[in-house]
């Protein structure tokens, strides 16, 4: 719910509820006030129809003054009013249908020429009714105006006032800590707006700063790694040459040197990331996907050979602009993935089309879960020789090339394909 | 053969120094910007390895240095940067090779041997070993003059084995060699007993010697002295 429906239901509700309040209100004061006029009316009248008795005038417009039999005299005494509402039975002329109508009615018992008398006078309510039904109405209908005029008022604002609220808000969407330059937000004048600015800035600034000191540092961080390695891996090497050693010595010395490998390997990798993170390979070129599968397919050729894997292939000359370095580590990591989480006798199929890279091989079925797959150093199998990168980095290099990369398996079949033209295909999604 | 190493880490320089004086090069060293300026305009050196980041300056530089002192001189760039922008900076200003930290000492010797090969030096067109002997311009293999048929992998592990002849070769290093860096696979390990095993039977059925050892599983050794 947006915030500007939240508020205007509240405002909408409670409009409803003053209004039946003061509608309510009006109706009773009104109502008291009108009948207190009217008694005033009915006391004159009964003064007028006592005055014709007394006088012996004959009037027809109130009921005949009727004198009061015994048990009357004794329940009403002199001077006694008695004010009611009372329904009526009347004719409607014309219509020969009979409706009841309210009226207010004086009941006076009086003496007059000696006589004990009960005088009854009687209103119409009609109009009186009439005036609350108006009432009601035109209540009803201000309710109307006030919550379309609050509506109207309302939108208006929203579109001014919060205008650079979701202007900015979207920014924020799209807002990556990778980017170099500061966010960019529509300032406004309101001190809330203004605020939440202030703070967004100030986040975005620190995230960036801090993701990209985070990247630097990792990137020296490996490239400073390198030389002490160089220096081990050398040193283990020389040490090798000497013919002075024993076998035991030998496989210690062997077990130091493969450390050392696969540190520097996993450094060399971490440090490929990084860079690829860094969008340090952003010279472009036209490269031949074709030739590239062929040129690894041919370096892998052990790998298959050993495995007895079938590789078929359906490729298409088309040429992307992309980094060269970029689009060999690629293929040679969907190669050396493809054939790595494989079977014996196992397939491979490459198809490579205008838009589309498609890698399918056999291999046992995923241990974790699919989501995982792109991590780093999330192992799907458990071999000692993966570093668990080679998926995390062909996701970065599709990641800084805007492609998109997809994976699925059915039955046994896992596929990786890379959308080359991820724009457009997320459009028409 | 001279040879020129920059090189700012001393335990790293005084390494690839050892390794290639066993290899009848004439090394000197230079541990700065400075000294190596210095040394590249008083001599003259068939081949300079060069570290690109020295603490007083740019290895970049004096390979503009060696470039114009003497154009014949080949430059192979040491870096631990693995950054393009160094790489196509050094090729283009006439830098032969570049091999990235860390390398395999072998691996090293290999690429100045191969770089001589490229430049012609000394006029000698082949390399050869006892009986055997390689033609790097038509990758043509002979044992005892006659010629043997050697798949793409054998031919270079048999050069990489020849370049680096009585030094022990480790099968990372040999795997590097084949495959590239990017390999990440136990199995490249069988697969050089595969080619090595089918290397020796070639040379062996042409009367050549079995110079391949093994070294206790650590790696191999191409030698024509006993053990």
């Amino acid at each position: 719910m947006k915030l500007i429906e939240r508020t205007s239901r509240t405002y909408l509700w409670l409009s409803i509820v003053i209004f039946l309040i003061s509608a309510g209100m009006l109706i009773f004061v009104l109502t008291a006030v009108m009948n207190n006029r009217l008694d005033e009316q009915l006391r004159y009248n009964k003064e007028v129809l006592a005055k014709t008795i007394k006088y012996d005038y004959p009037l027809t417009i109130f009921d005949p003054p009727a004198e009061l039999n015994e048990s009357e005299q004794k329940k009403y005494p002199n001077d006694t009013v008695i004010f009611k509402d009372t329904l009526i039975l009347r004719a409607i002329e014309g219509e020969g249908v009979d409706e009841f109508e309210k009226y207010r009615q004086l009941t006076a018992y009086e003496t007059l020429h000696d006589k004990r008398w009960k005088i009854v006078v009687r209103n119409s309510l009609v109009r009186n009714q009439d005036f609350i039904w108006v009432i009601v109405l035109s209540s009803f209908i201000i309710i109307i105006l006030l919550l379309i005029g609050l509506w109207i008022l309302n939108t208006k604002i929203s579109k001014k006032i919060w205008y650079p609220f979701y202007t900015n808000l979207d920014k924020l969407k799209n807002f990556s800590v990778q980017d170099k330059n500061p966010i960019e937000l529509e300032s406004s004048n309101i001190d809330e707006f203004k605020e939440l600015n202030e703070s967004i800035r100030n986040l975005t600034q620190k995230l960036q700063s801090d993701f990209s000191s985070l990247k630097e540092f990792s990137e020296n961080a490996s490239h400073e790694m390198q030389t002490p390695l160089a220096i081990m891996q050398s040193k283990i090497e020389l040490l090798l040459q000497s013919n002075n050693i024993n076998q035991k010595q030998s496989h210690q010395l062997q077990s130091i040197y493969q450390a050392g490998k696969r540190l520097s390997k996993l450094n060399k990798t971490l440090l490929l990331l990084a860079k690829v993170e860094n969008q340090q390979y952003s010279t472009k070129e036209e490269v031949s996907f074709h030739n590239l599968i062929e040129k690894q397919l041919e370096n892998y050729e052990d790998f298959i050979l050993n495995k007895n894997i079938t590789v078929t292939k359906n490729l298409s000359e088309h040429i992307v602009s992309t980094n060269a370095i970029l689009a060999d580590t690629l293929i040679s990591n969907l190669i050396s993935n493809a054939i790595k989480h494989n079977v014996e006798n196992g397939t491979i199929s490459i198809i490579y089309k205008e838009d589309e890279l498609i890698f399918s091989n056999t291999g046992e079925p995923l241990i974790g879960a699919p989501e995982d797959l792109f991590n780093r150093f999330k192992k799907q199998s458990s071999r000692k020789d993966s570093l668990g990168l080679g998926l995390a980095i062909i996701k970065q290099i599709c990641d800084v090339n805007q492609w998109q990369l997809n994976y699925h398996c059915i039955d046994k079949l896992h596929t990786l394909s890379v959308l080359f033209n991820k724009k457009q295909t997320s459009k028409s999604n | 053969m001279k040879i020129l190493i920059v090189e700012d880490e001393i335990e790293l320089l005084d390494s690839m120094a050892s390794y290639l004086k066993n290899e009848d090069f004439i090394c000197e060293k230079a541990s700065s910007f400075f000294d190596a300026e210095d040394k590249i305009i008083s001599f003259k050196y068939d081949i300079i390895i060069l570290d690109i980041t020295l603490p007083d300056g740019s290895g970049i530089d004096l390979l503009k240095l060696v470039k114009e002192q003497s154009a014949k001189t080949g430059v192979l760039i040491v870096s631990a940067k693995n950054s393009l922008d160094d790489k196509l900076k050094g090729l283009d200003l006439g830098a032969d090779d570049y091999i990235t930290k860390p390398f395999h000492l072998a691996e090293l010797n290999s690429r100045i041997n191969s770089l001589i090969r490229r430049r012609n030096f000394d006029g000698d067109e082949f390399i050869v070993f006892n009986e055997i002997r390689v033609d790097p311009s038509s990758k043509e293999v002979t044992v005892h003059g006659k010629p043997i048929e050697l798949t793409k992998k054998e031919y270079n592990l048999l050069l990489y084995f020849i370049t680096n002849k009585n030094k022990v070769l480790t099968k990372e290093s040999i795997a590097e060699h084949l495959w590239g860096d990017d390999i990440e696979m136990a199995d490249s390990y069988d697969f050089i007993y595969t080619h090595m095993g089918n290397l020796r039977k070639k040379i062996n059925k042409l009367g050549g010697n079995n110079y391949l050892q093994t070294m206790y599983g650590l790696g191999y050794k191409f030698t024509d002295t006993l053990k």
